[in-house]
């Protein structure tokens, strides 16, 4: 029978020789057959090994754990195990659950339910836990509703973060469309073939657009060029500008077919990683996910081609504005009225009284 | 077209637009009351008989309204017919074909055709002679006028060209070229009888005559139905127009294009000054011959400019313009765009017209500059072949079920032609094929691989493309276009063969199906924004989306992705599906399923569009009517020659132009918005 002071020699030397096994796999669980092979414990004595893991247990140095191996014990640091014995037994189940979820975060629902604890006692373990700045709140993206908490120790995981979308725990729409602008940009220069001789033809003869145009309106409509629209009207620098967007978009050619230089998405991660545009990293996966929303979006398509065998182009009508795109629809009031469904002659409202149609024709 | 409120509405408008306020009357019960005798219509129009007879003839004349006499009960039917009504809003388009294919004079007689219906021959020639006479007439009064007032020689209305020494020649020329097109069609009784009745009618005769009056089980039933479509086949074919007398050739199946399609380029590709010379080629029709505009006709070539204008918003229009061309070679053998499940047999379809790559350089407009269109790269950056494996690897996605065999043989001969040599291996460079001194097929062999290096030294002279136009390194340009319209992801063009350095075909379906598609997309972005056009297309395109990945997927807020869901479920455009998860039914175990219906969609949105175009019509009409004084002085007889500066004064011409700008913005939106149903429901 070992006396308390070798228990306690017995002990520190145990643990001793069980951090260098932890440090290697932090979740390695030892087990009773690890630590007799130690060769610590004098003759393998487990009513020995049994005190000495009793010491450990209630200094907080060994944690049990339940697995499909039975029982096991894992390692604390010391620092972990200081703030452990500071902490009364309800407070310490609430922190045990909190340390287990790791950098996931735990829902509070789901402490009360673990631990059983009364409303009152959960709170002020909260309190105390979070005025000790062992624990903090979080958000996760996928439940933003629930209330999380995590240990101060940790930042949240991608996934309840969001991953690189996500600012604050808002999905960050401008950051998502600067980057599709940004991959869009370069997707259209790869697809494209811009024809300098196509651009002076269309100079030199403009079809249809504009009948006529003399070569000073050509350098005027050049200089307008990258300024941006201006109301709708028929000034004469109007039309000149949109003739030399008009020019511009005839001058990108298609590729041949069976092209094969359209970038693959390994080229568009690799741009974007070398760009350094981006604070965050994005990775391939990320950047999937927004070329296919950039092919939902109808601006590039999906072409098989090039080394990696799927790749994009761009569409040509994305390169046109918004507003240079005409719809039929909506132009005139009908399509875009707010009591369509109610118009008829004899209604409330219909062609005869309608406001939208004297605007309409009036302009 | 489908009988919904507006659609109604429209055609009842249109015909009120057209020929005046008691046809529309008679028209519009037609229309909402189905089949009706003259007593009837009589009691719900409340107008006379007397009144609805001579309402009803001018319907007939204009093919607005079956009529069908029932021996049994010696009555007479009659039956609006819906289609007719709507083509009127097409007429103008239909106009300008005419007259941009074939000149000012075909357009004179596509729009005589549409003011009175129908025709014999006979009146059109006589018309038109009394109509140069007249000209010539005014010309000369003119003139005088002109010389005696000033003694200048410049006559101020010489815009008549002088007339034709042989105004009846001419107009037969110029109708059987019409007729040959497609364009107008002769016109035979049983046209008057409405496609059910003609069904109905060939389905008795057949039972009688075949089968003495009664069927027995379904085979005998289902040979029967063969029975009916074969006749009604043979019927329609009986009443299209075949060329007699000189043979010409002007259809896409002369061997040689060059010598063969002589007259007819030169027609089509330019001259449309409406100064042209038309040879008196002695063709004489039969001058009691019915004649009326085909509109089925119409809408395919129609189609086809729809076509290239999309070729040249996804490709370029140089492009555009071969593939217009090549639309043209196959037109002649399209009688119709949507086939009749009645009368056409679907299950053995031939593949389809084709054309081959050296038919369409031959008729190609030497104004198209094939050289230029394609951007230019090193060859080594082109792999074709990919390009085929591509295209069957989505063909094969597309209908899940290979064809076998079949398709396996289809394949191989959709290799690129240069590269499968005579003897039939496919290898790039034969090594044997120097020793086969003997092989029958070496000279060819030769000939593809030098026409294989002159595509190579096409790629290096792109840039400068005034360089070299011989005919071969034309073909070579051609071949490029048509290739790039192949590639494009909306199958534009499908090869179907190596005949001719390439054949192709057109698979109209599909692309219809495309441009439905486009015009969706618009109408999604305009009203619902970026997002739930996002959205709209997601779902399109993978089917149904539970509520909760969607937004994962578009990269939206769930909020936000929530509220334009309900905005869009309003609008009729997405809809919903619930699956609860277990017997409970509550909100939290219930998967929420979003999807969106493309055919309900575009039945909503034509049903828009209808009501859309009546709205217009309705303002116009109310436009004119806040003007009526204006206006009536411009219809008064004795002023219809005098030009309105003559008589108005400053007040009233500014309320003349007024309204024809009005008119001109609201005709022509609703041009506009024909063109959106043609996509939808003709196509």
């Amino acid at each position: 029978m070992a006396s308390k002071a070798e228990i306690a020699a017995l002990k520190d030397e145990v643990y001793e020789a069980c951090v260098p096994i932890a440090k290697d796999n932090p979740r390695i669980v030892l087990r009773q057959a690890d630590i007799l092979d130690l060769d610590i414990i004098p003759n393998g004595n487990l009513q020995t090994l049994l005190d000495v893991a009793q010491s450990l247990l209630n200094e907080k140095l060994f944690k049990v754990v339940h697995d499909s191996d039975g029982m096991g014990w894992k390692l604390r640091t010391v620092d972990e195990a200081k703030k452990y014995r500071a902490l009364s037994v309800e407070q310490e189940a609430v922190y045990s659950l909190i340390d287990e979820a790791g950098d996931e975060g735990i829902w509070s629902k789901t402490i009360k339910a673990k631990t059983n604890l009364h409303d009152s006692t959960f709170t002020s373990c909260i309190k105390h836990l979070s005025s000790k700045s062992m624990i903090s709140e979080m958000k996760s993206v996928e439940h933003p509703t629930r209330k999380m908490y995590i240990k101060s120790s940790l930042s949240p995981s991608d996934r309840a973060t969001g991953g690189p979308w996500y600012t604050d725990g808002e999905l960050d729409e401008e950051f998502i469309n600067a980057a599709m602008t940004v991959l869009f940009n370069y997707i259209s220069t790869r697809t494209f073939y811009r024809s300098k001789s196509a651009l002076r033809e269309a100079q030199r003869s403009p079809k249809k657009v504009v009948r006529k145009m003399s070569p000073e309106q050509v350098k005027e409509a050049k200089a307008l060029r990258n300024e941006g629209l201006g109301p709708r009207g028929v000034e004469a620098g109007q039309v000149d500008e949109r003739t030399a967007k008009r020019m511009k978009y005839e001058s990108m050619l298609p590729m041949p077919a069976g092209y094969q230089g359209y970038p693959g998405l390994d080229e568009l991660t690799l741009f974007v990683e070398d760009s350094k545009a981006f604070s965050q990293i994005l990775t391939a996966n990320d950047i999937q996910t927004l070329l296919d929303i950039m092919c939902f979006d109808d601006r590039i398509e999906k072409v098989i081609a090039g080394a990696e065998g799927v790749s994009y182009k761009a569409l040509r009508k994305s390169l046109l504005d918004e507003d240079q795109r005409s719809s039929v629809l909506t132009e005139a009031p009908c399509g875009r009225c707010p009591v369509f469904d109610l118009c008829e002659e004899g209604g409330p409202v219909g062609p005869s009284n309608c406001e939208y149609f004297a605007d309409w024709l009036s302009m | 077209m489908s009988q919904s409120k507006h659609a109604v509405e429209l055609c009842a408008l249109l015909v009120d637009e057209t020929y005046g306020e008691l046809t529309s009357r008679i028209f519009t019960i037609l229309l909402r009351r189905g089949r009706l005798t003259i007593p009837l219509l009589s009691k719900h129009t409340r107008l006379s008989p007397h009144k609805i007879r001579h309402g009803l003839a001018v319907l007939v004349q204009e093919n607005l309204v079956y009529h069908c006499f029932d021996e049994d009960t010696n009555t007479t039917h009659y039956e609006a017919n819906p289609e007719a009504a709507y083509m009127l809003v097409r007429s103008g388009k239909i106009v300008e074909i005419a007259r941009s294919r074939y000149g000012d004079l075909a357009a004179e007689i596509v729009g005589n055709l549409f003011l009175s219906g129908h025709s014999t021959v006979k009146e059109l020639v006589s018309w038109y002679v009394a109509r140069l006479a007249e000209a010539e007439a005014k010309r000369k009064r003119e003139e005088r006028l002109a010389n005696g007032l000033n003694g200048q020689s410049k006559a101020p209305a010489l815009v008549q060209a002088p007339a034709h020494p042989f105004p009846t020649g001419q107009m037969h020329g110029m109708l059987t070229e019409l007729l040959e097109s497609g364009l107008i069609q002769p016109l035979s009784g049983d046209m008057f009888l409405s496609p059910t009745d003609t069904y109905d009618k060939i389905a008795k005769e057949t039972l009688k005559e075949e089968y003495g009056g009664n069927i027995k089980g379904t085979k005998q039933k289902e040979e029967l139905k063969e029975k009916i479509r074969e006749r009604l086949y043979a019927l329609r074919s009986e009443r299209e127009w075949k060329s007699k007398g000189k043979k010409r050739a002007l259809n896409g199946n002369h061997a040689n294009g060059v010598n063969g399609a002589s007259k007819r380029r030169r027609l089509s590709n330019g001259a449309v000054n409406g100064d042209h010379y038309f040879e008196d080629d002695g063709t004489k029709l039969d001058p009691n011959m019915l004649v009326r505009v085909n509109y089925e006709k119409c809408t395919v070539v129609l189609r086809n400019s729809r076509l290239a204008a999309l070729a040249s918003s996804r490709i370029g229009s140089t492009t555009a313009q071969v593939y217009e061309a090549g639309l043209r070679l196959i037109e002649k053998s399209i009688p119709r765009c949507r086939l009749d499940l009645r009368i056409d047999d679907i299950k053995d379809l031939p593949d389809g017209s084709t054309f081959t790559t050296m038919e369409l350089t031959a008729t190609l407009s030497k104004s198209v500059k094939t050289g230029t269109g394609i951007g230019t790269v090193s060859s080594d950056k082109i792999d074709t072949r990919k390009l085929e494996k591509a295209r069957k690897s989505r063909k094969r996605s597309d209908e899940a079920e290979a064809e076998g065999e079949a398709s396996e043989d289809e394949d191989v001969s959709m290799e690129d032609i240069p590269i499968a040599n005579g003897n039939g291996n496919i290898s790039e460079a034969d090594p044997d094929s120097d020793s086969h001194g003997d092989d029958p097929f070496d000279d060819e062999d030769t000939r593809t691989k030098s026409s294989r290096r002159a595509k190579v030294t096409f790629q290096d002279q792109l840039p400068k493309p005034e360089a070299a136009e011989n005919r071969e390194n034309r073909m070579l340009q051609v071949k490029n276009h048509l290739l790039l319209l192949a590639g494009d992801d909306c199958d534009f063009l499908r090869k179907c063969g190596s005949r001719g350095l390439g054949e192709w075909t057109v698979d109209f379906e599909g692309m219809t199906q495309y441009l439905q598609e486009v015009e969706m997309d618009t109408m999604l972005l305009e009203n619902f924004g970026k997002v739930g056009h996002r959205l709209a297309r997601m779902m399109r395109k993978l089917g149904k989306l539970d509520e909760k990945q969607l937004p994962n997927l578009a990269l939206v807020k769930q909020k936000d992705a929530r509220t334009k869901l309900a905005e869009m479920q309003m609008a009729g455009v997405v809809d919903i599906q619930e699956v609860p998860r277990d017997s409970g039914r509550t909100t939290g175990r219930t998967i929420f399923l979003w999807y969106f219906d493309v055919e309900r969609v575009s039945t909503i949105l034509l049903d828009s569009i209808y009501k859309n175009m009546s709205r217009c019509f309705q303002r116009l009409d109310i436009e004119r009517r806040r003007v009526q004084d204006v206006l009536a002085l411009t219809e008064r007889t004795d002023l219809l020659d005098e030009q309105p500066e003559k008589y108005m004064d400053q007040e009233q011409l500014n309320t003349l132009h007024e309204i024809e700008d009005k008119e001109e913005s609201l005709l022509g939106h609703i041009g506009r918005l024909d063109e959106l149903v043609a996509i939808f429901r003709d196509y």
